[in-house]
């Protein structure tokens, strides 16, 4: 496996945890960066604040986008890494515990390139997680960044 | 503002009574008129008729004198001077013409000579002053006299026809003079009545009365020439005048005609009250006929003003509650929306910490399952299957506020097809289960189809779920069509229920079965219900303990 890293966007501690372990359980060795909010999302991928330092050309292969975030809500960072040259073909895909229609359509409007559930049950949660990276992190393709 | 109000409302009444008000004023004075001038036609054509009647008569008097004066043997006596012999010749007239009381003959100068019947004082005096002679020497024809009192008897009131008596060369030699008393012609007036205090009067050339109702033949003679009916005669004149009498002294309508051959004039007279009274009384009906219209119109018009007013405040109150309505629905949309975020957070915050319990307790159970006994393991897979149901109850929760929430979206959707996928899915849960089912084909109905969805999957999965301890089992999915209307089922031979907690079937969080015999929510089938009322049908069960279950159910006409 390639060693492309995700940027993980998640403010509930336990649902990093899981992530992790669920990606650990499927064998993807990328490297999963985590941040806990909105603000931190951005100052990574634009290397600003305490990312400064961050080799920028370096993007993820792939954002796992939580909605319901502090400081900066999820559809705010989605549109904001849309908006920006940078980062506007990075694959997104929300993962979210909320089933509402609405999200789900806002999402997918401002450029959510996926949209996933978050099960409750963890072997479902595992199921998902794998499926997830076997796509974005195997079969597709992701455009490359200038 | 007040002033306003009442001065519009004054406006429209008139505006409403005037029409009616005119049409009455303008046919009163229409019948009005018309009712004067039956009136007074009457009595001008009476006095027209008695006139002409006088006229005849007198005419006829006159004719008589002609005939009397032109016989022959009485011509020659006249001529010769044999005033006797020519009076003898007359004798009879009398007895032969009650109404001629006397005949005298007059030589051409006016000297009495003879008369009959008896004798005369004034035989051989001059009568030349009478007007009788003046009369009949202006012209030498036939003259009929004004009244005047004769000089013989009783000194009667007559009226004197008298003929000139002329020879073969038309030279007068005498005159034949016919006395009639003026009874004659009062019993001929007595003939006109007019509506009892009317009359017809008679007034000779000179203004006298004739004849008239309230004074004697025999009485005085009358000098009506101060009378203005008899003095509008008298000229000539005919027609009809409302004039004072100042003989009765009281206002008469009098309707006049002279007789114009002779002078004389017939007046037909009656008090003006007396002469108008049929009119008046017509009059005063109709009028209070109008006023009834009138009152009646005025009663309909201040009807419809009020029914106006009252029109006016109940737009008014129906304004009022109409903005009372709309603030409460905005009430309600605002609950609505409350309800909506709630139920967002709910989702979102609740299965979040769900997840945390059912994962890391997975994560123990893999990770440490050397370290952990029995009771253990056994307690962190209860924690997980308590998680597990959370997470659907949450689930169930949304849906059944979601359900009353939102508008339906109504298609026509094929039933028999849902089913048929609910069962595939359930069998590939649980491929070991020995389950047949029998899903009638080609059922379609109109709902929406993601709340019909959801009410099938429930009903399925309880069967599915309760037959889950028999060995084999049989799901059935129809309908009936009782009459006009189409009754679905979805049955099984599974566990069943007792009926007798029937009541209980629909409500939220009702269980048939205890905890651990049947793994499941109560909330399914509340939610179902729910649903299946949004759509204006109904459900309900039939089953006995271990003899299976069928749950029925109705959709409202939403075609």
């Amino acid at each position: 496996m390639k060693n492309k890293n995700v940027l993980l966007v998640e403010d509930n501690l336990d649902d990093v945890e899981l992530t992790l372990r669920a990606f650990k359980k499927n064998n993807f060795l990328n490297e999963v960066v985590v941040v806990n909010d909105g603000v931190q999302a951005l100052d990574y991928l634009f290397g600003e604040g305490k990312y400064a330092d961050r080799d920028v050309l370096n993007m993820p292969q792939l954002i796992i986008l939580d909605l319901k975030l502090p400081k900066l809500d999820g559809f705010e960072v989605l549109k904001r890494i849309r908006a920006d040259e940078r980062t506007k073909l990075l694959p997104v895909v929300i993962m979210t515990s909320s089933k509402e229609d609405r999200d789900l359509l806002e999402g997918y409007e401002n450029g959510a390139n996926s949209y996933v559930h978050k099960p409750v049950n963890f072997e479902q949660f595992v199921e998902a997680v794998r499926q997830l990276g076997l796509y974005w992190l195997l079969l597709n393709e992701s455009p490359s960044v200038k | 503002m007040k002033l306003n109000y009442w001065l519009k409302q004054l406006f429209l009444f008139i505006l409403f009574i005037l029409p009616v008000i005119a049409m009455a004023l303008f046919s009163y004075r229409y019948l009005e008129r018309n009712l004067n001038e039956v009136t007074l036609m009457r009595r001008t054509a009476m006095a027209e008729l008695a006139a002409t009647f006088i006229d005849e008569k007198l005419n006829h008097l006159v004719d008589l004198g002609k005939a009397l004066a032109t016989r022959r043997q009485f011509l020659r006596h006249v001529e010769s001077g044999r005033w006797d012999d020519a009076i003898k010749i007359t004798e009879h007239v009398p007895s032969d013409f009650p109404f001629i009381s006397r005949v005298s003959i007059v030589d051409i100068d006016g000297t009495l000579k003879a008369s009959t019947p008896g004798q005369h004082d004034l035989v051989g005096k001059s009568l030349s002053n009478r007007d009788w002679h003046k009369g009949v020497r202006r012209n030498w024809q036939p003259y009929v006299s004004e009244v005047f009192q004769a000089m013989y008897g009783a000194l009667p009131n007559v009226v004197a026809v008298a003929t000139p008596v002329k020879n073969d060369a038309g030279i007068p030699v005498g005159i034949l003079v016919l006395l009639i008393k003026l009874d004659v012609f009062s019993g001929w007036i007595n003939n006109y009545k007019i509506d009892g205090t009317g009359f017809l009067f008679v007034v000779d050339q000179k203004g006298q009365l004739v004849a008239h109702k309230k004074f004697a033949p025999q009485g005085e003679i009358i000098d009506f020439s101060m009378v203005p009916s008899a003095q509008k005669v008298l000229r000539g004149e005919e027609g009809w005048g409302i004039f004072y009498n100042p003989v009765e002294k009281e206002l008469r309508l009098s309707a006049f005609r002279p007789v114009p051959s002779f002078g004389w004039g017939c007046v037909v007279t009656q008090p003006k009250k007396d002469a108008f009274m049929l009119r008046d009384k017509v009059l005063t009906n109709i009028f209070i006929g109008y006023a009834i219209i009138i009152l009646f119109s005025a009663l309909t018009a201040i009807f419809i003003l009020k029914q106006m007013a009252v029109r006016r405040v109940s737009e008014e109150k129906v304004r009022v509650l109409n903005k009372e309505l709309s603030y409460k629905v905005k009430q309600l949309k605002d609950v609505n929306k409350e309800l909506e975020t709630f139920a967002y957070s709910v989702s979102h915050d609740l299965r979040a910490p769900l997840r945390s319990i059912d994962g890391f307790s997975k994560i123990i159970l893999e990770e440490s399952s050397d370290k952990l006994d029995e009771n253990a393991i056994n307690h962190f897979n209860r924690i997980r299957a308590a998680s597990g149901r959370m997470a659907e109850l949450i689930n169930d929760l949304l849906l059944l506020s979601r359900v009353s929430r939102n508008e339906l979206r109504i298609e026509k959707i094929d039933l028999s097809a849902i089913v048929q996928k609910i069962s595939q899915d359930l069998r590939s849960r649980q491929p070991q289960r020995m389950v047949e089912f029998h899903i009638a084909g080609g059922i379609f109905a109109y709902g929406d189809s993601v709340l019909l969805e959801n009410v099938l999957v429930n009903l399925m999965e309880n069967s599915w779920k309760f037959t889950s301890k028999h060995a084999s089992a049989n799901i059935e999915f129809g309908v009936l069509n009782e009459g006009k209307k189409r009754v679905y089922f979805v049955r099984d031979d599974g566990a069943g229920f007792d009926l007798k907690y029937a009541d209980k079937l629909f409500g939220a969080f009702q269980r048939m079965h205890t905890h651990g015999e049947f793994d499941g929510l109560g909330i399914g089938l509340a939610t179902v219900s729910r649903i299946l009322h949004r759509h204006g049908g109904s459900i309900w069960a039939d089953s006995a303990v271990e003899k299976g279950a069928v749950f029925y159910f109705t959709l409202g006409d939403l075609a």
